[in-house]
């Protein structure tokens, strides 16, 4: 793949992240020490500004851990949750490593385009 | 939430679906609405969900539905043997692969097979089982000497009996014939390895004599032909309610059927009242 020097590799980016995977891992980044299961759930769903199913959170969490870019821990529950323990999470090296190649690669393929499109011409470039 | 998701995981996301609906989707919603997400959320997980991460009991059941139902259709739309074939490659397979998994150190994956085929072995008896149950309740009377017990390939019927008393037995020469029901072409009857015996209202069996042909309904006949051949069975004098039945012996393929592994003794099949 042909790269920019100093840029990210896009092509691995790409490969290694979605855009509801960005947002899980961006949730945990902003929750820090908060970053359970049901508050990243409301995170991802402000700022998405849509419903999402707690089973997609749960599975795309497990799939994060898995390529070992973050990595959980059980804590205590609350009464609220009838005691039922709740499972912390924060991001791993790797993580933070696939946000900033997504941020990257994001900024790399808009370089040059006005934002928002209006309607497409070469005057946009 | 416990079938579908590792133990640890169900136990947080339960706890994760309960905190969001009580203090935000209740308190917004409503109960009705908050029980139908409720419900909508776990069937997410459910939908979601790896096999990889469910319960043996579920992997089971599945296992028992995908797999045992369409055998189960393939048993009463082709006979037998089909399940047979497939219960013992199944088997042969588990057996033979659990150990390999095992000693490669995947030996969750082995126990998980393992108990599988323990679930299907006794799925297979309770089937079985429950088929002889069936057969016992659905009992037929038995057929009387001249009167024909039939099948779709054909009657069978002894036509008459000769009696010739000793001191210590009697000897029964039955005359039979059996009788091809088809219009055309011709078939083999599937005799071989069907015994044919008496028994009397003691259970004991009598075989047939050794002079006799011991598969006289191994047959092939054309298309309405009819046979006529004679047995012999030596019968203890004191031997009462005497009656000629059919059965295949054991380790013969048709032996192993469903039916036939139950746990209750089977049921005598069509029966002739000789005496």
């Amino acid at each position: 793949m042909t790269q920019v020097a100093g840029a990210y590799n896009i092509g691995a980016v790409a490969e290694t992240l979605g855009t509801f995977e960005q947002a899980i891992l961006l949730s945990i980044v902003r929750l820090r020490e908060g970053a359970y299961g049901r508050a990243i759930l409301r995170e991802v769903q402000e700022r998405l500004e849509r419903d999402v199913a707690a089973g997609a959170v749960h599975g795309t969490l497990e799939r994060l851990e898995g390529k070992g870019l973050i990595r959980s821990r059980l804590g205590l529950g609350t009464p609220i949750r009838d005691g039922r323990a709740k499972r912390f999470y924060r991001l791993e090296p790797a993580g933070v490593e696939a946000l900033n190649d997504a941020r990257a690669a994001f900024k790399n393929l808009w370089h040059g385009i006005r934002w928002p499109l209006k309607t497409y011409s070469c005057e946009t470039m | 939430m416990r079938a579908v998701l590792r133990p640890d995981d169900a136990e947080v996301e339960c706890g994760d679906l309960l905190e969001a609906y009580r203090d935000s989707i209740y308190p917004n919603r409503g109960r009705r609405r908050a029980n139908l997400w409720y419900v909508l959320q776990v069937a997410g997980y459910v939908a979601r969900s790896h096999p990889r991460n469910w319960s043996p009991q579920l992997t089971s059941t599945l296992f028992l539905l995908g797999f045992g139902l369409p055998v189960g259709t393939v048993v009463v739309a082709f006979g037998g043997g089909l399940i047979l074939l497939v219960t013992l490659l199944g088997s042969v397979a588990t057996l033979v692969s659990a150990p390999i998994l095992w000693l490669s150190g995947k030996r969750r994956r082995a126990r998980k097979i393992l108990e599988i085929l323990g679930a299907y072995v006794s799925f297979y008896i309770v089937v079985s089982t429950g088929v002889s149950l069936i057969q016992r309740l659905h009992h037929e009377n038995p057929a009387g000497v001249g009167q024909d017990v039939c099948a779709d390939a054909g009657c069978f019927a002894v036509d008459k009996v000769n009696k010739t008393a000793t001191d210590s037995e009697t000897i029964y020469t039955l005359l039979w014939h059996l009788s091809s029901r088809d219009k055309e072409g011709q078939r083999r009857f599937p005799g071989k390895g069907l015994e044919l015996y008496m028994f009397d209202e003691r259970g004991r069996k009598f075989r047939l004599s050794a002079a006799d042909n011991q598969d006289p309904l191994d047959v092939t006949l054309r298309a309405g032909e009819t046979v006529h051949q004679a047995i012999t069975f030596h019968v203890p004098a004191d031997a009462r309610d005497l009656f000629l039945t059919a059965r295949y012996r054991p380790f013969t393929f048709q032996s192993l059927l469903p039916g036939d592994l139950s746990l209750l003794p089977r049921p005598h099949a069509k029966m002739i009242r000789i005496q």
